[in-house]
């Protein structure tokens, strides 16, 4: 594991996330297996997937078309459930959460960045950053004091007025990682951040995601492209729904 | 122009096909068109019937109601002239070339094979010319059968005639008896000549003599024909002008036509509809309203449909088809519905009408009528043609500000659907609730003014009371023999088995006619030159009345039988009266000189006061006073007993289970004598009620249906947004957003939508109530639209409605998984 130094926390309050136990994993899967019922047929998209994620670790999930690198992610980001096996974040077990503290914890613990950017059109830059801290009921002076500083850290301050609508997609990406940051989440997930950008502004983004990590952010990506999987720490390649290569590195 | 057909004709069937193709929102489009068009269609058949369509006489437009007016000194308007004042008219007055008068009176016609009540109308020859009518059979009477002294001959209405006559064209010429007397049937009137309310049966010269008419006396309803080249306004002018002339040729006691008591002229078209006419526009605007609600509803889901149908206009664009091209084919789809939604809208204006005779008092004006005519159906149309063409516009307007490129794209990445579409259908949302809700508060207000009317204290108790009237024939009865009579009906009645109390009277509240008396007050003496008093109410009655009406007397006393011709003569009062004349005094012992209609004036002493009685049920009581029966008879020379008078029977069970026992009472009396409109006090405060009854039905059903209309456009509105933000409402929930965070979200798009319409809607009908003013008062009891409570109460329920309608598609939005916000569009 990279050493590295963790930026000074924000100042204390409420609404920090919750203190990591050393030494344990901060994502751990046991023998997660999805399957996917649709009419007669059955699909296996994950089977018996192990692995565990370190705090400040950056993990690049790979595999072909079909190997189950989104399922694992939707797994991982709480936005879907496993048929089989545990999930815990963090030690907390996600089976018994009911949906509504499903969606608490998602929103304190994760922070993701989509290959569409994701941001909604009718809101500007800076209600799309605000828009996690809102649902986390957190005060108005707070929220605003987050949103300023998320913006900052991916240079985009200077658009906080904008719809989206009037970025280019390189900056629409930076907005979506001031987004996922906001919320200062124990891990961020970015499912091809770089595969709706040309080249230049996919570079951009993934130097921002090394920045973060650099900060001390804990990240897992899924990506198509090589030369930015070798970025990662640590390379995950999945075929067939099953982990079949799992590299550490960087 | 073969290609124009063919490619009209292509449209067309597209048209059809993509009709076929969605039958289910096919199916939600014509029925809200055939909603919106068949109740619109209905009530206009009715307005068209009683309100538009010229009245069936010659040259209408030259008719004109005469009028006169006892300004200041009753609460009533628009009174009947006296015979002199008539006289004066058709002498004098240059503007009119005919003039004609009539006065119902209820007549006992045997000759068929039963006697028969039917309500007669007493007419001057000249009438049935002024209107420019003619018989069916025979003829109308002429002037020389129009004299004084009893009828020789009669003209029967189409209904007596099929229903006590069987329809015997042989009628004419035949002597049948009416009222005792001999008469001779000389013509039958056609069956939709239907002489203003109520509907008269038999008609039979008026005999008018104005020399011996009882000077002041108000009867005469008078009709004329306006001369070549006048006008109302000149006719108007003229009378005011004649107003000097006249005034040295009218007596004392017989007030000319003057500044306060002027003659005037109303045109017959607007005089026939005057009662109706507000009620019936008012239901006109508020079934457009819901036709208007319904071409909202319909232009939503047609630019939803235009949404979904981006790609394929697109396509067709690049194609080579022109903008004209598209909005043609476009405007075809919409006509086709629009056709298809009148059509089936026609058909339920057939029903709609059908349900509306089966509701409406057959003696409503105009019931003959009232149908379903070629007019209705091209209006039918024209609704069907401009709802085509309005909410057409809609994916017209969409379609023109279709992103092309953007739509033949597949993969746009927008998270929400084009904001022109949905700015524009909640737009039309806001709109739909802005036009139900002054339909809401309307149907509000009248339901409430409806049982504010039933509420109204009337002064007495209506339950158990059982009323019918009988004529006695001056030739059967004459002198005094009709008091005898009375006293004899009065005995039979009592002593029937279930009768607790009996009383006679000239006429009873509510179902009966007002009559207005003048008195002078003694020891009030008036100054000369000033009009004469006059009371709201004068009425006749037995003794017994007050305990058999269940009145109440809050001072002094009631009649007793010993108020007779012998005994002094003597009066009773309302508080009402008592206050206005006698106030902070008591009014019992002191005297009034009351002319009780026709006949001497004679002193009366007052000796009691009675709690106020409603005569109507839409007002409150007037002045009112009350002579004893006993005592009628002396104040004419020969004595002359009432020829006619209302029984009121207080009944300890069932009051209608009474009336065969009542029916052999009288028949036992005088087997020639028919009873005149047998029904229950609560009975006829029913029918009197049917009016604002039937409008408050009608007016609540199209508010129900503007609210349900408005309903549905919420609710596709929000189900709409929600299937198109449902990768937005993924990626809230992805991002931490919690079901009943997403509920919310949509509640509050969807409350916004609300509230905005709610203010809008609150605006329209305050600036409604303030346009209309008193005239909505008047229609609804006195309730004004603006009433802040009621405008709150409905703004919630409406609120609560639209939420409701929401509801579904917020609980659907907290169905989404986050995970769509992974999937790439």
């Amino acid at each position: 594991m990279q050493a590295h130094t963790r930026p000074a926390p924000p100042p204390p309050d409420a609404f920090a996330p919750t203190v990591v136990a050393a030494g344990r994993p901060l994502l751990e899967l046991a023998r997660i297996s999805k399957v996917f019922h649709t009419d007669d047929v059955e699909t296996r998209a994950l089977s018996s997937v192990e692995l565990g994620i370190g705090r400040g670790e950056f993990v690049s999930i790979n595999g072909p078309s079909g190997s189950g690198k989104s399922t694992l992610l939707a797994i991982l980001g709480l936005l879907d459930v496993p048929t089989e096996g545990e999930y815990r974040i963090d030690g907390q077990d996600t089976a018994r959460l009911n949906p509504v503290r499903r969606a608490a914890l998602r929103n304190r613990s994760i922070g993701f960045i989509f290959q569409a950017f994701n941001l909604i059109g009718d809101l500007t830059v800076e209600q799309n950053v605000e828009l996690p801290l809102t649902y986390r009921g957190m005060p108005a002076t707070v929220r605003r004091r987050r949103v300023a500083e998320a913006l900052d850290g991916v240079r985009m301050a200077h658009r906080a007025r904008h719809l989206p609508a009037q970025l280019s997609g390189g900056q629409q990406q930076r907005v979506a990682v001031a987004r996922a940051i906001a919320g200062d989440p124990l891990i961020l997930l970015a499912d091809e951040p770089t595969g709706n950008l040309d080249s230049r502004n996919g570079d951009a983004v993934m130097a921002l995601l090394e920045e973060m990590h650099g900060k001390g952010a804990t990240i897992c990506m899924v990506t198509h492209n090589p030369d930015y999987a070798r970025k990662a720490t640590r390379v995950v390649h999945l075929f067939d729904g099953r982990v079949v290569d799992d590299r550490r590195g960087g | 122009m073969t290609s124009l057909l063919t490619s009209l004709w292509l449209d067309l069937r597209y048209a059809l096909r993509m009709m076929t193709r969605t039958p289910g929102l096919t199916a939600v489009l014509l029925l809200t068109l055939a909603i919106g068009i068949g109740a619109t269609t209905t009530i206009f058949s009715v307005v068209e019937s009683m309100l538009l369509r010229p009245l069936p006489y010659d040259r209408p437009e030259q008719l004109v109601r005469i009028y006169t007016e006892l300004a200041g000194k009753t609460v009533y308007h628009d009174f009947t002239l006296a015979p002199a004042e008539y006289a004066a008219l058709a002498r004098d007055c240059r503007s009119c070339a005919q003039i004609g008068a009539w006065g119902y009176a209820y007549a006992a016609l045997a000759g068929g094979d039963r006697p028969v009540a039917v309500r007669g109308a007493r007419a001057t020859a000249s009438l049935l010319p002024v209107l420019g009518v003619r018989p069916l059979l025979g003829r109308w009477f002429d002037v020389s059968e129009d004299r004084p002294g009893p009828p020789t001959v009669v003209v029967l209405g189409h209904d007596v005639w099929q229903e006590a006559f069987a329809g015997d064209r042989a009628i004419i010429g035949r002597t049948i008896q009416l009222d005792a007397m001999p008469v001779t049937v000389v013509g039958v009137m056609p069956p939709d000549f239907d002489f203003l309310y109520p509907r008269v049966e038999a008609w039979f010269p008026y005999g008018l003599d104005p020399a011996r008419a009882s000077r002041g006396e108000h009867f005469l309803r008078v009709v004329a024909r306006l001369a070549p080249g006048a006008t109302v306004d000149s006719l108007d002018a003229e009378l005011t002008a004649l107003m000097p002339r006249w005034a040295p040729q009218f007596s004392s006691d017989d007030p000319p036509p003057s500044p306060t008591h002027p003659i005037y002229a109303r045109p017959f078209q607007t005089d026939v509809v005057k009662i109706a006419a507000t009620p019936l526009w008012l239901l006109q605007g508020a079934v457009l309203l819901v036709l208007v609600i319904a071409i909202v509803n319909v232009a939503n889901l047609l630019i939803t449909r235009a949404e979904a149908r981006s790609r394929e206009i697109a396509v067709r664009h690049a194609l080579g088809a022109s903008r004209r091209r598209l909005v043609r084919q476009l405007l075809t789809e919409s006509v086709v519905l629009g056709a298809c939604g009148g059509g089936l809208g026609v058909l339920i204006a057939v029903w709609g009408v059908a349900g509306l005779l089966a509701i409406i008092p057959r003696a409503a004006p105009h019931y003959t009528e009232l149908r379903l005519d070629g007019t209705a159906v091209m209006f039918a149309a024209g609704c069907a043609t401009a709802s085509s063409l309005i909410f057409g516009l809609a994916p017209i307007l969409h379609a023109r500000r279709t992103d092309l490129h953007g739509a033949l794209k597949d993969g746009s990445s927008r998270m929400t659907g084009s904001r022109g579409g949905a700015r524009m259908r909640r737009a039309l949302v806001i709109g739909e609730i802005a036009l139900a809700i002054p339909l809401v508060i309307t149907c509000s207000v009248l339901v409430r003014g409806f049982l504010r009317s039933q509420e109204a204290d009337p002064g007495f108790a209506p339950d158990h009371l059982l009323t019918f009237g009988i004529a006695l024939p001056r030739a059967t009865y004459p002198g005094t023999t009709g008091d005898a009579f009375w006293h004899r009906l009065e005995d039979r009645l009592r002593a029937l088995a279930g009768a607790r109390r009996v009383a006679l009277f000239d006429t009873l509240p509510f179902i009966g006619g007002d009559y207005v008396w003048s008195f002078e007050i003694p020891d009030q003496p008036q100054a000369p030159g000033t009009p004469m008093l006059l009371v709201d109410q004068g009425r006749v009655a037995g003794d017994d009345a007050f305990a058999t009406l269940g009145a109440r007397i809050v001072h002094g006393r009631g009649f007793t039988a010993a108020d007779t011709a012998g005994a002094p003569d003597v009066v009773v009062i309302n508080q009402t009266f008592a206050a206005r004349y006698f106030p902070g005094q008591d009014p019992v012992g002191r005297r009034l000189m009351v002319s009780a209609g026709s006949g001497r004036a004679a002193l009366r002493t007052i000796i009691g006061v009675f709690a106020d009685i409603r005569q109507k049920i839409d007002r409150p009581a007037g002045t009112e006073m009350m002579i004893p029966l006993w005592q009628y008879a002396s104040r004419f020379e020969p004595p002359q007993s009432r020829d006619s008078m209302s029984v009121a029977i207080r009944t300890a069970g069932d009051p209608a289970a009474l009336l065969p026992a009542a029916q052999r009472a009288v028949a036992a009396l005088d087997p020639t004598l028919p009873m005149i409109t047998p029904i229950t006090m609560e009975d006829g405060m029913w029918l009197l009620n049917a009016p604002l009854r039937i409008l408050a039905q009608l007016v609540s059903v199209f508010a129900g249906l503007a609210l349900a209309l408005a309903a549905v456009g919420v609710y596709g509105v929000m189900a709409h947004s929600v299937a198109q933000r449902t990768a937005e409402i993924g990626l809230r929930v992805a991002l931490g957003a919690s079901p009943a965070e997403v509920r919310a979200m949509v509640l509050r798009q969807a409350a916004a939508l609300v509230a905005a319409g709610l203010a809008l809607g609150l605006g329209v009908t305050i600036a409604i109530d303030r346009a209309l003013g008193a005239g909505v008062a008047a229609l609804f009891y006195g309730e004004r639209l603006a009433r802040p409570a009621t405008c709150a109460a409905v703004a919630l329920a409406i609120a609560a409605t639209a939420l409701l309608a929401s509801w579904i598609p917020a609980r659907r939005a907290t169905r989404i998984e986050p995970t769509v916000a992974l999937r790439n569009e």
